[in-house]
């Protein structure tokens, strides 16, 4: 994920390329703070704290300010990452999350920690993909899948 | 103590989430009209069509290929899909109508979905990827959920920009 970004310009990661107007630092943002932050610190683990940050900002994660660098919320991300693989190491994966966000996702419902680190990688390899063809339209050039044995990693070529 | 990652209940779970992210990835398409499934909006060239038609592949080399160790020959003109992929070559586009590469798609996965039933996914692979061996069924069904759901973000773009349409492949 993070080596999708490199060699883009601050100009370009602020740019909405779609018509849905999301841009690649706003993306990277929600995977920090709805994805990373929410999933492992605020639903496995129930930190209050965690609750607290997601809840008081209003704001939506993929709107970054023009005040906030790049640099700093792919910092963030890591942070975020790193906090959960805290929380993913201290859980068995058995686990049941301790809170749960009743009625957010209707009757949809992930049951243990190994369901939520399943559920969070397929939801880190469609924004991926997302920022895989992104990228391909702002710089033109190709960024794929391959596959290898050790796992996916992603190739540009042109 | 030992976590059990190869109790039934986790296999099948994630046996669930790779099909729920294959109809993820249908659901992203459908609907499209015939003239899109065939148009590029990428400047590589890659097509909605041309990305379903891999995602088969893609199933028959992991499922059919590499855990089943049958040889790789694939139905259809799609060999070219086939690791070693030539990242300088590779664009994914084909000549088949919608409804083909959708029943294309489906088959598939119906023949992966064949396989795992039969096949603990604690076994070891039959065949190999390229020089690499997987370490056990569970990886590459790990592996397809992340490559299925990293096409699906292809797709979602494709969709947007060929028609408008956004969020069709759920949670």
């Amino acid at each position: 994920m993070l080596g999708i970004l490199d060699g883009l310009s601050e100009e370009q990661v602020r740019e909405p390329v779609l018509p849905s107007g999301w841009t690649c630092v706003g993306l990277v943002n929600h995977l920090a703070v709805d994805v990373e932050r929410f999933w492992f610190r605020a639903v496995m683990a129930g930190d209050q704290g965690a609750w607290n940050s997601l809840e008081s900002t209003g704001a939506s994660a993929w709107d970054v300010d023009r005040g906030v660098s790049p640099a700093s919320v792919l910092k963030l991300y890591e942070e975020e990452a790193r906090q959960a693989d805290e929380v993913i190491a201290a859980t068995p994966l058995d686990a049941a999350p301790v809170k749960w966000p009743e009625g957010l996702f209707g009757s949809w419902r992930l049951n243990s920690l190994r369901e939520v680190i399943v559920h969070v990688i397929r939801e880190t390899a469609c924004h991926a993909g997302h920022l895989d063809a992104v990228r391909e339209l702002l710089d033109r050039r190709q960024w794929m899948v391959l596959d290898s044995g050790r796992g996916t990693r992603v190739e540009e070529s042109g | 103590m030992a976590t059990d990652h190869g109790s039934e209940d986790n296999d099948a779970m994630l046996r669930a989430f790779l099909r729920a992210q294959r109809e993820s990835v249908l659901a992203i398409a459908d609907g499209l009209g015939e003239e899109a499934w065939h148009r590029s909006v990428v400047p590589t060239g890659w097509t909605p069509a041309g990305m379903l038609e891999h995602l088969g592949g893609a199933e028959w080399h992991w499922f059919q290929g590499v855990v089943a160790g049958k040889q790789p020959e694939l139905p259809g003109d799609i060999d070219e899909d086939q690791p070693p992929y030539d990242p300088l070559s590779v664009v994914f586009t084909s000549e088949a109508s919608s409804a083909e590469v959708i029943a294309f798609y489906r088959d598939q996965c119906a023949q992966s979905e064949a396989v795992l039933a039969t096949t603990s996914l604690s076994a070891s692979p039959r065949g190999k990827h390229g020089r690499d061996e997987p370490a056990n069924v569970r990886w590459i069904v790990l592996h397809m959920i992340e490559e299925t759901a990293r096409h699906a973000g292809h797709l979602d773009i494709a969709r947007e920009l060929l028609d408008g349409k956004v969020r069709l492949g759920g949670r």
